[in-house]
C-alpha cells in the first residue's frame, strides 16, 4: 500500500500530495463548505442546538453506518440491517411497555442489544461459514427478519414507560444520549480498526481475501465477527430510536441500509474492500445529516434534497476513484 | 353527483337473511388481495375482512401484495386458479394493478374493489373512501382553528406524505380547496415538507422547523404516523396545547393522545366498512344483489367532543 509520506518523499514538486490530501480529507472540506453555506444564508443553522440537533438527528444512522463500514472493509455488506432495526426496536418497546420493575427495565435495555447480536451471529454465520455472498445472504435476512416482525406485531407499540426516554432523550453534560453514544461508538470501532491487531486482520481479509488466509488469518471467523459487531451497532441504534420516538413500529428503519452505506460511501470506503475510515464514515453522515437540516429549513421539498444527495453520492465515489487513478 | 350510501345501513338489512342462507349451502370461496399488510392501517382492514368472512361463514383466501404489483398479479393468478367465486381487491397501484382485475376478468370472476382503487378493468362496486374529502375534514379542522384563535392569520406546518403518491395528492388538494372555497385561503399559511407517511422522518422535519423557528400556530399531517411523530417533537419543546395538531387515519395511539389533550384532532377513516366491506361486497355480488358503481364510506373529524365513539370500532380491529 503507497503511503503519502512516500509519495512525498518520492515526489514533492509535483501536485500528487495535495491530490492526496484532498482524497483523505475532501469529504471534511466538503462538509466545512456546506455548513458555511447554510450558515450564511440561515442564521438559526450556525446556533450550537441546531449543531447539536443535526448530530442527533444522524446518531441513528451513524451508529448503524460504523457497523456498515466494518462490514464494507471486509468486501462485504449487511442490507439487514433496517429489518433487524425493527426487530430489535418492537422487542425493546414490548418491554418499555409494561410497568417498570428492575427486570423489564433490564430488559428493554438489553434484548435490542442482545437480538442485533444474534441477528447479526446469523448474518455472519450465513456469510462466513456458510459460504453465502454476503449481498444474497444479508437481502434475505433482510426479507425475513422484516417478514417475521411485521408478522409479530404489525400494529404500533406506544404509551413505553417515561424512563425509557433516557436513552433517546437524555442529557449528559448538555449533551444529548444519542450524540454521546455515537461518539463513544465511533471512538471504539476507530480503535478497534486503528489499532488492533483484529482491525488490520478486517482490513487484511478485505484487501486481498486469500493472501489473509495464507498469512494464517482465520477469515471466516473475521468475517463473521463483522456481522456481528454490525447487529451489535443495530442493536444500540434501535435502542437509540424507539426511545427517541417513545414508539415501536414494524414498518421502521426502511432504507436505513442506503443511508448506513451511502454515509460509508460517501466517507470514501470501498465497496470492493480493503479501505474505509469511522471516522469519513460519520462525516458521511453529517453531510447527509446537514444536507437535510440546512434544506428543510430552507423549505427545499424533499424530492429536491433525494436529488442533491444521490448527486453528492456519485460525486464523491467519482471523486475518490479519480483521485486514485491520479495516484498510481 | 356521487351516491352516499352508508354501507352499514345496506349491510345491516340484509345482514339477518344473508347469514342465515349462507350456512345452509356449501362455502363461497372469497379471494382478497392486500396492498400491503405491513401497515397498520391495511393489517385493521385484513382483521375487519377476516371477520366479515366469520360472520358470513364464506372461506376466504387472502394474499398481500407487499406494495408490489407483480407479487399482486401472481397472487391474484394463483388465486383465481384456486376457483375464487369473486375477488375482493384493493389495488397497489392506480395503474399497474389494472392487470389483476383484467386477470379476473377473464376468467369471468366478479371483481369488488375497496380501499384503493386502480383505473382500469371491470368491476362491481368500489367500497372506500373518497381520499379529497379526508382533506376536507383537515381544512374544516383549520377552519374552526382560525375562528377559534381569532388571529389575523395562522401559521402551520403541513407534513405531507409520499411526493407524488395519489392519496397524498387528494388530501393536499382537498384541504386546500376547502379553505380556498371558505375564503381562507390567504388567511393560512403553511410551511410543507414531505415525510413519506414515516413517523421518524416527521420527527426529524419538525425537529429542524421547530428550531429554526417555534411560532407555529399548528401542524396537520396527511397521516397519523406522521403527526405522532410530530407529537413527540412538541412535547419535548414543550409546546403541547400551545400547537394545535390533527393528522388522518384515527389509529387508537392517536385517540388516546386526543383523549388525552395532546392533539386537537385526527380524520377518521373506517377500516371496518372498507376491509369488511370488499367481502360483503362480494358476498352479494354472488347472491346476486346489484350494487350501485360507489359505496362511500365519509370520513370523520374526530376532536376530544366525539372521540369515545371511535375508540370502540378501533379497538375492534386494531388489536394485536
Amino acid at each position: 500500500m503507497i503511503r503519502q509520506d512516500d509519495l512525498r518523499a518520492r515526489s514533492p514538486s509535483l501536485p500528487l500530495p495535495s491530490a492526496a490530501v484532498l482524497r483523505d480529507y475532501g469529504i471534511y472540506l466538503a462538509l466545512l463548505a456546506l455548513i458555511a453555506f447554510f450558515s450564511a444564508r440561515i442564521p438559526e443553522f450556525r446556533t450550537w442546538d441546531n449543531a447539536l440537533l443535526i448530530v442527533l438527528q444522524v446518531s441513528v444512522i451513524g451508529i448503524i453506518a460504523i457497523g456498515m463500514t466494518f462490514t464494507i472493509i471486509t468486501a462485504g455488506i449487511d442490507l439487514s440491517v433496517g429489518s433487524l432495526l425493527a426487530v430489535a426496536g418492537i422487542m425493546s418497546g414490548l418491554f418499555a411497555q409494561r410497568p417498570e420493575t428492575p427486570l423489564t427495565a433490564t430488559l428493554a435495555f438489553t434484548v435490542p442489544i442482545l437480538l442485533g447480536l444474534l441477528g447479526g451471529a446469523v448474518n455472519g454465520a450465513i456469510v462466513a461459514f456458510a459460504g453465502v455472498n454476503p449481498l444474497i445472504a444479508t437481502l434475505g435476512s433482510l426479507t425475513a427478519y422484516r417478514g417475521f416482525i411485521v408478522w409479530f406485531r404489525v400494529n404500533p407499540i406506544y404509551g413505553l414507560q417515561p424512563y425509557y426516554g433516557v436513552v433517546g432523550q437524555g442529557q449528559v453534560f448538555g449533551l444529548p444520549m444519542p450524540v454521546l453514544i455515537l461518539v463513544l461508538l465511533a471512538i471504539a470501532g476507530w480503535v478497534i480498526l486503528s489499532f488492533t491487531r483484529f482491525g488490520r486482520y478486517v482490513y487484511a481479509v478485505g484487501g486481498n481475501r486469500e493472501a489473509a488466509r495464507a498469512a494464517g488469518i482465520n477469515v471466516a471467523l473475521v468475517t463473521f465477527a463483522v456481522y456481528v459487531i454490525s447487529g451489535f451497532c443495530v442493536g444500540v441504534a434501535a435502542l437509540v430510536f424507539t426511545s427517541r420516538l417513545m414508539a415501536a413500529q414494524a414498518i421502521s428503519g426502511q432504507g436505513f441500509e442506503l443511508q448506513a452505506i451511502a454515509a460509508a460511501v460517501i466517507g470514501g470506503a470501498s465497496l470492493f474492500g480493503g479501505r474505509g475510515r469511522i471516522s469519513n464514515t460519520i462525516v458521511g453522515a453529517l453531510i447527509m445529516g446537514v444536507l437535510f437540516n440546512g434544506f428543510v429549513m430552507l423549505d427545499v421539498p424533499q424530492p429536491i434534497q433525494q436529488m442533491f444527495i444521490g448527486v453528492i453520492i456519485v460525486f464523491a465515489v467519482w471523486l475518490d476513484a479519480a483521485l486514485r487513478r491520479r495516484r498510481h | 353527483m356521487k351516491a352516499r350510501l352508508f354501507l352499514f345501513v345496506l349491510t345491516g338489512v340484509t345482514a339477518c337473511a344473508a347469514g342465515g342462507a349462507a350456512r345452509a349451502q356449501e362455502k363461497t370461496a372469497i379471494g382478497i388481495s392486500y396492498q400491503n399488510l405491513a401497515f397498520p392501517y391495511v393489517a385493521a382492514l385484513q382483521k375487519a375482512a377476516e371477520n366479515a368472512c366469520k360472520a358470513l361463514d364464506v372461506n376466504c383466501i387472502e394474499t398481500d401484495a407487499v406494495n408490489d404489483t407483480n407479487k399482486e398479479i401472481a397472487n391474484v393468478e394463483s388465486m383465481l386458479s384456486k376457483g375464487i367465486s369473486c375477488l375482493a381487491f384493493e389495488a397497489a397501484s392506480l395503474d399497474a394493478s389494472v392487470a389483476s382485475i383484467e386477470a379476473a376478468n377473464k376468467k369471468s370472476v366478479p371483481v369488488v374493489q375497496f380501499n384503493g382503487k386502480a383505473s382500469g378493468g371491470q368491476y362491481v362496486t368500489f367500497i372506500g373512501s373518497e381520499q379529497t374529502d379526508s382533506g376536507v375534514k383537515l381544512g374544516t379542522y383549520l377552519a374552526g382553528l382560525y375562528k377559534q384563535l381569532s388571529k389575523p392569520k395562522l401559521r402551520g406546518i403541513y407534513l405531507r406524505g409520499v411526493a407524488g403518491q395519489v392519496t397524498d395528492i387528494a388530501r393536499n388538494d382537498g384541504m386546500k380547496n376547502y379553505l380556498q372555497s371558505a375564503g381562507l385561503a390567504e388567511k393560512i399559511d403553511f410551511t410543507e415538507q414531505y415525510a413519506d407517511y414515516d413517523r421518524g422522518k416527521a420527527q426529524s422535519v419538525t425537529e429542524s422547523l421547530l428550531t429554526k423557528d417555534r411560532n407555529y400556530d399548528f401542524i396537520v399531517a396527511n397521516n397519523d404516523d406522521m403527526i405522532l411523530g410530530a407529537l413527540q417533537v412538541v412535547r419535548q419543546f414543550n409546546l403541547v396545547g400551545k400547537i394545535h395538531m390533527s393528522g388522518v387515519d384515527g389509529l387508537p395511539e392517536t385517540l388516546a393522545a386526543i383523549k388525552s389533550g395532546a392533539l386537537d384532532a385526527t380524520v377518521f377513516q373506517d377500516p371496518e366498512g372498507q376491509g369488511g366491506g370488499g367481502v360483503w361486497g362480494c358476498y352479494l355480488t354472488l347472491k346476486h344483489v346489484n350494487l350501485p358503481k360507489e359505496l362511500l364510506i365519509p370520513f370523520t373529524l374526530v376532536t376530544k367532543a366525539n372521540v369515545d365513539q371511535f375508540v370502540a370500532i378501533a379497538d375492534r380491529v386494531y388489536v394485536k
